[in-house]
């Protein structure tokens, strides 16, 4: 009696046990995914690829790692610097920072703290680290912190407007090959407005522009640099012979309407068909659209092709390598290690170049380059084929360049480009109105612009 | 310290000698078993669900995030709508005074691009006051009339002015920046705005539900569409359309506001519990289906809840509804949103967990409980089983002593009853060893007395015990001595007196006692004053 009383009791404790332990394992299934928010810039405001490919992880490895990535922001460079700055900063109305976003150095630079971002080399191992392009990982080092990690790296590239530029070269034998030197492109913009006017002689003065540039501080940066003269002295800008040979072609078919001068991306005026040429980065291919919508909502398709950026007849053959990468908003080494995760993946060789060669940008390791022929073969976009020959043309004939870091650099950037604009717009402004002396018009924008710099 | 020893032994016997009532045992026991019924039943409503269960908490936290999101929501909502209206009323206002100048007809707009201009720019002033003070993402208005009838597919062409916010993220700083992502590329020159990536110079109503339902008529009033991607965009909208109408009731075309997918993601976050994340959802309800692939998912942080995929209730629970969709489960409860929605639809907002953390936490809940009343059951019927065992033994040891005359005379039992019952039975058998004493008593009895002063002083002293009531084992305690030198004393006191036994003893005692001349059974030496008997307690 007493010995089944007392397996009783055991059986009773063991099935208390075992209950317990039912609820531990239960417990330790249990996953739920930490969630990281993201802004980038891959896409803008049109459909991202980016963003297809963070589903596509969310779905593969996140769902095994317990990872959600949620994008919150897709935007430009320059609104994600705005709103990193804002949030950085604390400002009211912002929503705090989320816990990987895209930048450039130059806004971790201007951040309060940089403190607050994940170096990387805190989860990359040595040997992970070494399968990226040594010069890339160095753009992203500041202070001796690896904090802003490269997945793709773009270069500027000259986009024309092939069907409109053939009308025209129909018309007045322009060639191709006159792009190849901005002497050569600014004759060129300065006879398409002439060109353009002469097509509806009762209205006089409505020709249109021929080029766009999407940052007027890169090309006079590039172009000194590539005359062999230094753009920068010191944290200001060394407005010596060199910026004035950049200058003079330039400003002169500017003022003589030959340049689109509007705030905005180049892209704007060549689906608007208000320009034909743009120099942008290569990234921007994304936000080309295949017709030209004219103001009388008649739409014209077209052909986008893609050049390696002119260089000056004396100069040497230099580009901008651009590209922002990821930066980490520190937050707990969980959800560290989670950001991790996520870019060694966006990294890996064959995503990389599926995730680059949708968004026009390079890949970041050398194995990827291995793959890079064969996806670009693949590509059935005839604008996207045309971007990567440009592309391979310009890796193997171009020297790059790449920003120094300077404090002043963001400041610099962000006031001369918008003062060579608006100073421009002024003086053509003048030439519109009959003012014939485009050389003192030109040396009058000048001295505005100096004068408007911090 | 000697004395502080001995005085708590004393005070050891003297509690040891309380006596139990079997009323009192019982009680005990009963109390305890009634105790572990307690637990059982506990126990019992724990496992099939009962008032401390888990789903109630679930339910009243669900409550009061459904409560505060269907709040905020409506208010939101709400705020909308009056912007919209009274963009309406304006743009009704501005276009039917521009017309009236002009003298011309809305439909007299179409091939016209500078009065569709101007009209646009009235639309711009009003959209733009409309997103700073209405702290919506985008606004659009739409005329009834294209800038060139003579394109392909004209007749869905319509010029109009949609503004959107460039960051959603961003919106309640005071001066938001917006890009135009229809209408005139004009009009962004002129206020510096950029133009959207995927700009279109008019507006496709295919893009619009129920346009043509406002535009003839059939469709009166204002009203929220279902969900639906901005073409060639990543981003998601839900439009609030309101006709915009001139003041004979002449509709002149749409106008509305957005609610965008991401400014929802961002107003709604993700609620935290211990079971997990709270996702607040907008969306249209049809029958049993929860359709979350035309609605709205607020920020779905620590879920897999995706907003492409619609749920079904595959079962109301007694506290909330279980949710199925292609991909997980969920519980929620919803509730109906007052807002006009296209086409009639219902629209619901639900906040959804997913089942497993919730299951999860129900499972802990239950098990921490059913642990406890296991522990508590377990302990109480232990405790039942050690009482019932106190309870049983003593009386069943007494019962065997009694049978087997075993209990030497003197000594009691802890249960009150049993020694009642004992010293009934002894008195008995008293009765009849007195009933059959000889006739010669008095002289065994002088004799008895005699013989007690021939007891040495160390005999006497254990006679002495006897004497007042202490049983043979109890003498060696309160003696200080061994039993063998007890029994030893005990065989000569036996031979001197002639006695062969304790009974024989205690019945000579007894009969003293009875007579009242127990002062007969004193020793020769005991007159002698002071002296006190060997071994006694001070």
């Amino acid at each position: 009696m007493m010995r089944m009383k007392k397996s009783g009791i055991c059986v009773f404790i063991l099935l208390l046990l075992s209950l317990t332990l039912t609820a531990c394992e239960a417990t330790g299934r249990r996953r739920e995914p930490v969630t990281l928010t993201v802004w980038h810039v891959y896409g803008g405001q049109t459909d991202s690829p980016l963003n297809d490919l963070i589903e596509e992880f969310n779905e593969t490895v996140g769902a095994e790692e317990g990872i959600k990535l949620q994008v919150t922001v897709v935007s430009n460079t320059n609104n994600i610097h705005d709103a990193v700055l804002r949030a950085a900063n604390g400002e009211p109305g912002t929503t705090g920072l989320p816990d990987l976003f895209i930048s450039y150095p130059k806004t971790v630079l201007a951040m309060p703290d940089s403190d607050i971002l994940v170096d990387y080399r805190d989860y990359f191992t040595q040997e992970e680290l070494s399968a990226y392009i040594p010069a890339f990982l160095e753009e992203g080092e500041i202070d001796g912190r690896l904090v802003v990690f490269p997945i793709a790296k773009s270069t500027e590239i000259m986009f024309v407007d092939k069907t409109l530029f053939d009308r025209f070269a129909a018309d007045t034998g322009a060639r191709l090959e006159q792009l190849d030197t901005w002497e050569g492109l600014y004759a060129m913009s300065k006879d398409y407005y002439a060109w353009t006017d002469a097509q509806t002689p009762d209205v006089p003065g409505d020709g249109k522009a021929f080029f766009v540039h999407d940052y007027h501080f890169n090309y006079f940066q590039v172009g000194v640099e590539s005359l062999g003269a230094s753009f920068f002295q010191g944290d200001e800008i060394a407005f010596g012979d060199a910026f004035l040979q950049a200058w003079r072609p330039y400003a002169d078919a500017a003022i003589q309407g030959g340049v689109w001068l509007q705030e905005g991306y180049a892209t704007e005026p060549l689906r608007t068909g208000e320009a034909v040429v743009s120099v942008a980065s290569s990234a921007s291919i994304l936000y080309y659209e295949s017709i030209v919508t004219y103001p009388d909502n008649r739409s014209e398709p077209i052909e986008v092709i893609a050049r390696p950026v002119p260089c000056f007849e004396n100069g040497e053959r230099m580009v901008m390598q651009r590209g922002a990468g990821f930066c980490t908003v520190k937050s707990t080494p969980e959800r560290e290690q989670a950001a991790a995760v996520f870019l060694k993946w966006l990294t890996e060789p064959a995503n990389n170049v599926r995730f680059v060669t949708s968004v026009g940008y390079m890949p970041v390791t050398e194995a990827a380059f291995d793959y890079l022929p064969e996806a670009i073969e693949g590509l059935e976009d005839p604008m996207y084929r045309s971007l990567y020959e440009a592309f391979v043309e310009t890796q193997g004939s171009y020297e790059f360049y790449t920003a120094p870091q300077l404090d002043t650099y963001l400041e610099l950037e962000q006031t001369f480009e918008k003062m060579v604009r608006s100073k421009l717009r002024g003086a053509l402004g003048s030439w519109q109105s009959g003012e014939a002396d485009v050389e003192r018009l030109m040396e009058t924008a000048l001295e505005g612009v100096k004068s408007a710099l911090p | 310290m000697t004395n502080t020893l001995t005085a708590l032994e004393k005070l050891r016997h003297l509690t040891g000698e309380r006596q139990i009532t079997l009323r009192r045992k019982l009680m005990l026991y009963l109390l305890c078993l009634i105790l572990a019924a307690l637990g059982i039943i506990l126990l019992i409503l724990t496992a099939i669900g009962g008032p401390l269960r888990g789903e109630l908490q679930i339910c009243q936290v669900m409550k009061q995030e459904l409560q505060t999101a269907s709040e905020k929501l409506s208010r939101e909502l709400e705020i909308y709508a009056g912007y919209s209206l009274q963009l309406a009323r304006e743009l009704g206002q501005d276009i039917e005074s521009y017309l009236d100048k002009g003298g011309i007809s809305v439909r007299e707009l179409n091939d016209r691009p500078e009065a569709l201009l101007e009209v646009q720019r009235m639309m711009y002033s009003e959209l733009n006051t409309t997103i700073r003070l209405g702290r919506s993402s985008g606004a659009f208005a739409v005329v009834d009339a294209t800038v060139n009838t003579g394109l392909p597919n004209a007749e869905r062409s319509r010029s109009g002015v949609y503004l959107r916010l460039i960051n959603v993220s961003s919106n309640v700083i005071l001066s938001p920046e917006t890009i135009l992502f229809r209408g005139n590329p004009e009009i962004s020159r002129e206020n510096g705005l950029e133009l959207h990536n995927r700009w279109n110079m008019e507006f496709n109503t295919d893009e619009l539900p129920g346009y043509g339902a406002l535009m003839d008529g059939s469709e009166t009033d204002y009203y929220w569409t279902c969900r639906m991607n901005l073409k060639n965009t990543w981003e998601e909208v839900i439009l609030l359309l309101v006709p915009v109408r001139s003041s004979t009731g002449e509709v002149y075309g749409v106008c509305g506001i957005e609610l965008n997918g991401l400014h929802f993601n961002l107003e709604y976050p993700a609620a935290i519990s211990p079971c997990g994340s709270m996702v607040t959802v907008l969306a249209p309800a049809e029958g049993e289906s929860l359709r979350l692939d035309l609605g709205m998912a607020g920020n779905t942080e620590g879920t897999w809840l995706k907003n492409s995929e619609s749920l079904s209730i595959v079962e109301r629970k007694g506290y909330y509804n279980a949710y199925r969709s292609s991909k997980g489960a969920y519980y929620g409860i919803q509730k109906p949103l007052e807002i006009p929605g296209y086409e009639g639809r219902q629209w619901v907002v639900a906040v959804l967990m997913p089942r497993e953390g919730c299951d999860q936490y129900i499972f802990r809940n239950r098990l921490i409980l059913m642990g406890s009343a296991v522990g508590f059951t377990l302990t109480m019927i232990l405790l039942a089983l050690y009482l019932s065992k106190r309870f049983v033994r003593p009386i069943l040891q007494s019962f065997q002593d009694i049978r087997e005359e075993r209990l030497p005379e003197g000594e009691t039992r802890q249960i009150a009853e049993v020694e009642e019952l004992r010293q009934w039975l002894q008195m008995r058998a008293r009765t009849q060893v007195v009933t059959e004493l000889p006739p010669n008593m008095l002289e065994l009895l002088d004799r008895f007395a005699a013989n007690v002063k021939t007891l040495t002083r160390a005999e006497y002293n254990i006679f002495q015990y006897y004497m007042n009531g202490y049983q043979v084992s109890q003498i060696p305690e309160v003696a200080f001595i061994s039993m063998s030198t007890v029994k030893k004393h005990n065989g000569n006191i036996y031979r001197k007196l002639g006695i062969s036994s304790n009974d024989e003893l205690m019945v000579y005692l007894d009969l003293f006692r009875r007579c009242d001349c127990l002062e007969r059974l004193q020793p020769e030496e005991a007159e002698e004053p002071g002296e006190e008997p060997a071994g006694e307690i001070q």
